[in-house]
């Protein structure tokens, strides 16, 4: 359950800020197929590519498919002419909320209620034809005919927000990803084992012995079997190939590679998966009572209580009740209650309420945000380190995951920016969490390491051994297979991990106030042009100029002096980072010369704007409200 | 006396108002906030004998059903004060409230079975209620008690 709404006059529009559906969506895109398309661009022990464009684009290939599938399935059919005032009222209100195109009603036999469907260009609304002549009926009686209403635009703004194809493609990703890793390690593992088991009598076949055990073949049956089977020379070959693989090294190879996007691709199923069905519904709530201009009717239609009463009785925020205190079982109770509450695909309805009331509830705070970046770094630690991408992470450790969890904290700061709060102790707490986890994962694993070391040497040597052949050795980086000084090895392993995770804690500290700093500076630009439409767009500039600034310059220069320092003085990485730095100096150029121009000046009397900017702030002169667009106006 | 009459006092409405707040705050605190609005026109419901019914067969995928406790706990304290000031022959729960004073044997009258929930619960469909009856059992005799003996 979300805190209760805070006590703001004016409500804000989350519309104009960075959708919480699109962040979840592009996290699990990241996490799937950006480790794959990693895999590709760095050193790997197989051809990575083929695989990354196959799970780009199978997915893709079914969610363009999912309509005509769905049509199948549910036996969904066009409404017919009875229905020609509901696809009416779908039509007015579709333009009235301004979407490009109009869903076409489709009726089905079944009992599912009233849902959207569709790809980019073909949009579905479904529901189930008695349920849909209800619904024309209701829009047809003015004392229900809003609550009606608000069904209808609540579906329309799946369209509108564009989660319908977020959800599309992510489901097929997720399914494709989870299948095809799945089946690849049950067929490849199944091969390898029979490979292991039917190998050597496979290697000492001699074909000739064979034919000469099948007595009864004629001389000319014979002769042609023996052309067709290989030479006495040929099968040397062969054996001479097969002596140098190591079969068990191949399966573990296998597994390395295949296991960590089968359970990461459970994982986002099931935690993060929910958790988008969740979003996009307060978002295309947050739709109704926007367009309707008022809460009541999408409240009626939330809680069934006829609209005439909601009317009757103004809003109430609080109650003066007193809680008592709660016991350890209440407190488990609870949190058992928010674990099971994390699997749910529909929220609750106090929930919806709660942030119906006040938008900013939507966004995530501060715990919400943490969890979801530290989350995002433990999957990504686990997946480049699969022998697809160790080579590239080993390379460049530190880039993927950083500046991943830069952009997602960056766009989790702009809502309560504009909202006015302060962010320094949120931004740290969040910083501490993600890196507390890396800690954590990190310090299990040395921890086993050494445990290994002093007790069971050997395995710890085979563990490695096989680590560097499923990845180092199959891509032709390492010949040798021998670790001869382990300790060496655990010592500087755990050293440059555990200064890694320092270096990220500090250069994510000095990233994020940097962004924060511009991200506030950028919201007092009140006399900037088209406003409404360009600010969040600069303020994504803005994050892709820090992250640029950190990829091409700041985390290579760190990374080849940690792992590489004889390469410090490469042409290469130097011509890289100057360019990051002219990128950053010119991108920084033009900030300060916009922000000089643009802010706190009042747009219409071009009054001086002090202190920062909050939702709902006035100018003093003129009283006009600055960044309108930021604010929701509806009655509750 | 119609179980619902005693709703046209306002003193009386303003008891089930308190009681179902109370409840609300011991079974689902989370609810407490966004409830508040939701008591008085569920009170004009429950006057007219209506009821909000939970339709969960619209939950996933589309606009969804609300499962909220205040739709139960509302009739449920209308029902049982209804009968309390019918069994005690009072009209108003100010006189209620005095007669319990006098009379403490009469608090033996002050007693809601899961039973009495369950008859609420049933038509509304709630499932979310149905999982807490017993909850609700113990905060409403609770909640009741405490109005009701209070000075």
């Amino acid at each position: 359950m979300k805190a209760p709404p805070q006590k703001t006059e004016a409500k804000l529009n989350i519309f104009a800020l960075p959708s919480q559906t699109t962040l979840l969506f592009g996290l699990i895109v990241t996490v799937l197929l950006g480790t794959v398309f990693v895999g590709s661009i760095g050193p790997s022990p197989i051809c990575t590519w083929p695989l990354a464009l196959g799970l780009l684009f199978l997915p893709l290939r079914t969610f363009l498919a999912r309509p005509e599938r769905d049509f199948a399935r549910h036996n969904l059919s066009p409404a017919g002419d009875d229905l020609a005032d509901l696809q009416q009222a779908i039509e007015t209100n579709a333009k009235a909320i301004g979407l490009r195109r109009t869903p076409r009603l489709v009726v089905s036999p079944s009992k599912r209620p009233l849902y959207t469907f569709g790809t980019r260009r073909h949009w579905y609304i479904a529901v189930n034809h008695e349920a849909a002549l209800r619904l024309q009926e209701s829009l047809e009686d003015p004392d229900v005919a809003p609550v009606a209403q608000a069904r209808l635009i609540h579906e329309l703004y799946h369209f509108k927000t564009g989660d319908y194809w977020q959800m599309g493609y992510t489901r097929e990703l997720l399914r494709t990803v989870f299948l095809f890793m799945a089946w690849a390690a049950t067929f490849f593992c199944g091969f390898g084992f029979l490979l292991i088991v039917a190998a050597p009598d496979f290697l000492q076949l001699d074909p000739t012995k064979l034919l000469e055990q099948a007595g009864n073949l004629t001389p000319e049956v014979r002769q042609m079997l023996l052309q067709i089977m290989p030479s006495p020379g040929e099968m040397e070959a062969v054996r001479q190939k097969a002596a140098v693989i190591n079969l068990p090294l191949v399966l573990n190879f296998i597994v390395g590679a295949t296991l960590p996007y089968v359970i990461m691709g459970g994982i986002l199923w099931g935690l993060y998966w929910p958790k988008l069905w969740r979003m996009r519904e307060f978002y295309a709530d947050a739709g109704v009572v926007q367009a309707q201009g008022k809460a009541t009717p999408y409240l009626s239609a939330l809680t069934q209580i006829p609209l005439p009463l909601l009317k009757k009785y103004p809003y109430e925020r609080s109650l003066a009740i007193c809680q008592q205190g709660k016991g350890f079982l209440d407190i488990v109770r609870e949190w058992w209650r928010r674990i099971k509450a994390l699997l749910k695909r529909h929220p609750d309805a106090a929930t919806r309420i709660t942030c119906v009331k006040d938008p900013s509830q939507v966004i995530d705070n501060w715990v919400d945000a943490a969890i979801l970046a530290g989350s995002l770094t433990l999957l990504l630690d686990i997946l480049l380190v699969s022998p697809l991408t160790i080579l590239y992470a080993g390379s460049w450790p530190m880039h993927f995951s950083t500046l991943a969890i830069l952009v997602v904290v960056s766009l989790n700061l702009i809502s309560p920016l504009a909202q006015g709060k302060s962010v320094w102790s949120d931004m740290l707490k969040i910083i501490v969490v993600v890196v507390a986890l890396r800690l954590a994962w990190l310090l299990l694993t040395i921890g086993l390491m050494i445990l290994l070391l002093v007790f069971a040497p050997d395995i710890l040597s085979e563990t490695l051994v096989a680590f560097v052949a499923s990845s180092a050795h199959f891509a032709g980086y390492s010949d040798e297979l021998i670790f001869d000084n382990l300790s060496a090895f655990v010592v500087k392993a755990s050293i440059l991990n555990l200064a890694q995770v320092l270096i990220i804690f500090f250069i994510l500290m000095v990233a994020l106030v940097l962004v924060a700093f511009l991200l506030r500076c950028l919201l007092t630009w009140y006399r900037f042009p088209q406003v409404n439409q360009r600010l969040m767009k600069v303020a994504y500039l803005v994050i892709g100029w820090v992250a640029l600034l950190l990829g091409l310059t700041i985390l290579p220069l760190i990374t080849t002096a940690l792992l590489r320092l004889t390469d410090l003085l490469n042409l290469p990485g130097i011509i890289v980072g100057a360019l990051g730095l002219i990128i950053a100096a010119t991108g920084l150029g033009l900030f300060i010369y916009a922000h000089r121009k643009y802010a706190r000046r009042c747009p219409r009397c071009g009054t001086a704007v002090p202190g920062w900017y909050h939702v709902g702030k006035r100018c003093k002169a003129c009283n006009a409200l600055l960044h309108p667009w930021l604010i929701a106006e509806y009655e509750l | 006396m119609k179980t619902t009459q005693f709703l046209s006092v306002p003193e009386n409405r303003a008891a089930v108002r308190a009681i179902s707040q109370q409840v609300l705050a011991e079974v689902e605190p989370d609810e407490v906030e966004v409830s508040a609005s939701f008591i008085e026109p569920l009170i004009d419901m429950t006057a007219r004998g209506e009821i909000v019914t939970v339709d969960t067969s619209d939950e996933a995928g589309g606009f969804g059903a609300a499962d909220l406790m205040v739709t139960v706990v509302v009739p449920v304290v209308v029902a049982v004060l209804g009968n309390l000031l019918t069994k005690l022959g009072e009209v108003e729960i100010e006189e209620l409230k005095k007669k319990l004073k006098r009379e403490k044997e009469a608090k033996v009258f002050i007693k809601v079975t899961v039973e009495d929930i369950e008859v609420v619960v049933k038509r509304t469909k709630s499932p979310g209620a149905k999982r807490k009856i017993k909850a609700l059992a113990g905060a409403l005799n609770g909640a009741l008690l405490e109005y009701l003996a209070s000075k």
